[in-house]
């Protein structure tokens, strides 16, 4: 199993063992039976699923449990021909740029910007923070030319303004700072 | 009678103004977002929630499914010239369609696609139009127990069709119901999983969930791959005689097109499978029955043919789950059910039984959208391929703040933005790993249905749980559930013992 899969199968485990147990102190029986049941089925599977992938005689005896079929196979396949070669293309280009080379570190990168995003929307509004966000993005992390971006930046904000607050009537979004003003 | 004149009611319904109009955007959409290698049109779909807010359910509908029939034929257009599907089920076209372009015979390859698409989702309709009053007689005798096991065995088939092993399918679908239970409980009234949090009282927004989990786990993929459309100059010069050439073919092949489109159909029509096993199952069963085999992957046209039928066939085929079921034939139909669910259409076969005529007008979107979409694809395939050149660098974040803000545009709540954005890393981390997310969002959107419908089978029959084995319809339900969690272990065992077998008389 990669490191990756099995991080987001333990933030599931977390999820399903700790819905599980907080169904407990639910008061109606009818609120409780459902989260109950599906948190604890969802845990042993997750748990059965560590340990059949990791014990290689559970593995063959239940590899229809685990392993793609062949229809799977093939749509897996299919799906995953093109990134493969796209990874590889994009590896080449990044390190022309002279960047690592890393997806993790790209993966990083790129959190790191929605994170500032996210932040920057809550703080002044997303109508001020789409434009920056944007044109870093942009600039910063997809390397593009800036006065392209600068272009790009003001088409998408004029044409966000005219389909959300004129056609759609949406009040602009101030954030936290524009609320106080 | 009856199907007949409401068939005529929900074309007289699509005829009206203005659902031309957003069968036109819808189609523009779709045919855009197929185009684009790196965005599927489950992001162009995604994207236009929020322009649905105020729309008739009739409307979105037709806006939605005109994007859904806009998308297949397009995607085949980047695999054919370029190599690169636009979308993941075209990558059966690339592989007798790109070396066609390469002789020279772009034109003839994209004139057997774009008819063949059109072919295909006809017949995969006509099968569909045939189908459907047996079902909806079938669903109009549901009861609560009916419903709660048609919710089970939805969940049950798409964990175990969706791609990916059956293992990850269930957990998948099992967070997607936990998940689903956060808010209030819609049988006690009491509030699970909130935190004192009081916008989650309303439950996490599945549309946020779905804008989440289809646009910005692409965004984020395409923007950390950096997905390049390939450089290489263009041959769209071909003449229209070229493509009518093309055109020809499909109607000398008759019966190719027939297998073809009914294995699209019938593979679509499994909730989860996808268009992907559809047109690489059609590949091989043309390779198979060709007599010349060995002339496959050099440029027979015949490679192109079959897998397009089957592609846009499976379209039709995925419609029935979908709209007669509310079980999504594909990821398309899941974010087009959730999103139905802004226009009061609770997921679950209320659709057919409450609004047969809006079910009618997404068939005849479907099948205008197969002639449109290809007629287009013929005249205007040299202009449509321009879309490709737009840079991932400068496409990417365009989407992803559109995503965004559609997120937040549909009730105002900034908290609805962070969710899109977990959903996002969440969804992308998942497809990276070959979990699926359709089952993610299936338990999203029947939790509560299924939850509500077992405790008012409870009350309503009083029967206990024995209820669900002493109705014939539930009883079948419950029978298909458990050979779907059964058959794959039968099918190994007999795998193994033939193997076995073999190699003793070997």
């Amino acid at each position: 199993m990669k490191l990756g899969e099995r991080n987001v199968m333990l933030l599931f485990l977390v999820l399903s063992a700790g819905a599980t147990l907080l169904s407990l102190g639910f008061q109606h029986r009818e609120a409780r039976l459902f989260p109950l049941i599906v948190g604890a089925v969802t845990t042993v599977l997750i748990v059965g699923y560590f340990v059949i992938v990791n014990v290689p005689a559970l593995r063959q005896r239940l590899a229809p449990f685990i392993e793609d079929d062949i229809f799977m196979k093939i749509a897996a396949a299919a799906d995953a021909l093109p990134e493969e070669e796209a990874e590889e293309a994009s590896e080449v280009a990044h390190r022309q740029y002279g960047g690592d080379g890393e997806r993790g570190a790209r993966e990083r990168i790129l959190f790191a910007y929605l994170g500032g995003f996210v932040f920057l929307g809550w703080l002044v509004g997303l109508t001020v923070a789409t434009p920056v966000f944007l044109f870093a993005a942009m600039v910063g992390y997809a390397r593009a030319d800036w006065r392209q971006a600068a272009i790009v930046t003001i088409a998408t904000a004029a044409f966000i303004h005219l389909v959300f607050v004129m056609i759609l009537r949406l009040p602009p979004h101030l954030g936290l700072l524009g609320g106080l003003l | 009678m009856e199907i007949f004149n409401t068939m005529m009611e929900g074309l007289g319904e699509f005829l009206t103004w203005p659902l031309p109009l957003w069968f036109a955007l819808g189609m523009l959409n779709g045919m855009i977002f197929g185009l684009l290698p790196g965005l599927s049109g489950s992001v162009g779909i995604a994207l236009m929630i929020p322009l649905t807010f105020g729309l008739s359910t009739a409307e979105a509908m037709t806006l939605f499914v005109g994007a859904f029939g806009g998308q297949t034929f397009s995607g085949s257009i980047t695999a054919i010239l370029l190599n690169t599907p636009g979308t993941a089920p075209n990558a059966a076209s690339t592989l007798d369609g790109y070396p066609l372009a390469r002789q020279g015979k772009g034109g003839f390859a994209i004139g057997i696609s774009a008819t063949a698409s059109a072919m295909g989702a006809i017949i995969g309709l006509a099968v569909l139009v045939a189908l459907l009053p047996f079902v909806r007689a079938i669903i109009l005798s549901f009861s609560f127990p009916e419903l709660t096991m048609l919710a089970v065995l939805g969940l049950a088939a798409i964990a175990a069709a969706s791609s990916g092993s059956l293992a990850k399918g269930l957990i998948s679908g099992g967070i997607g119901l936990i998940l689903s239970f956060v808010g209030f409980s819609p049988v006690a009234g009491e509030l699970r999983y909130v935190f004192g949090v009081p916008q989650l009282w309303e439950g996490i927004d599945l549309i946020a969930a779905l804008i989440g989990l289809f646009a910005i786990s692409e965004v984020i993929r395409l923007l950390v791959v950096r997905e390049t459309v390939s450089a290489v100059p263009l041959d769209t010069g071909f003449s229209r005689k070229e493509v009518w050439e093309g055109v020809r073919f499909v109607f000398r092949h008759p019966w190719l097109l027939l297998r073809s489109a009914l294995i699209g159909t019938g593979i679509g029509a499994v909730p989860g499978v996808g268009g992907t096993v559809a047109s690489f199952l059609a590949y091989f069963q043309a390779v198979h029955t060709s007599k010349d085999p060995e002339k496959f992957g050099k440029g027979d046209p015949r490679g192109v043919l079959a897998p397009e039928a089957a592609n846009d066939a499976k379209d039709s085929g995925s419609a029935l789950p979908s709209l007669a079921f509310g079980l999504p034939g594909s990821s398309d139909w899941a974010i087009i059910l959730g999103a139905l669910v802004l226009h009061g259409v609770n997921p679950g076969p209320n659709l057919i039984r409450e609004e047969p005529v809006v079910v009618w007008v997404a068939i005849w979107v479907l099948f205008f959208a197969s002639f449109v979409d290809s007629l287009i694809g013929i005249y205007a395939t040299p202009l449509l391929v321009k879309v490709t050149r737009v840079p991932p660098s400068v496409l990417a974040p365009i989407v992803g703040v559109l995503a965004v803000i559609g997120a937040y545009a549909l009730q105002r709540q900034f908290v609805d933005v962070i969710f899109a954005v977990l959903f996002g890393i969440l969804g992308y981390y998942m497809r990276r790993h070959h979990i699926p997310v359709v089952p993610l969002i299936l338990g999203l959107l029947l939790g509560a249905t299924v939850e509500r419908s077992f405790f008012q089978s409870l009350e309503v029959f009083d029967a206990g749980i024995w209820v669900y084995f002493t109705r014939p319809i539930s009883l079948v339900l419950v029978v298909l559930t458990v050979v779907i969690f059964v058959a794959p272990f039968v099918s190994t065992h007999r795998r193994q013992k033939a193997l076995v077998e073999t190699g003793v008389d070997g």
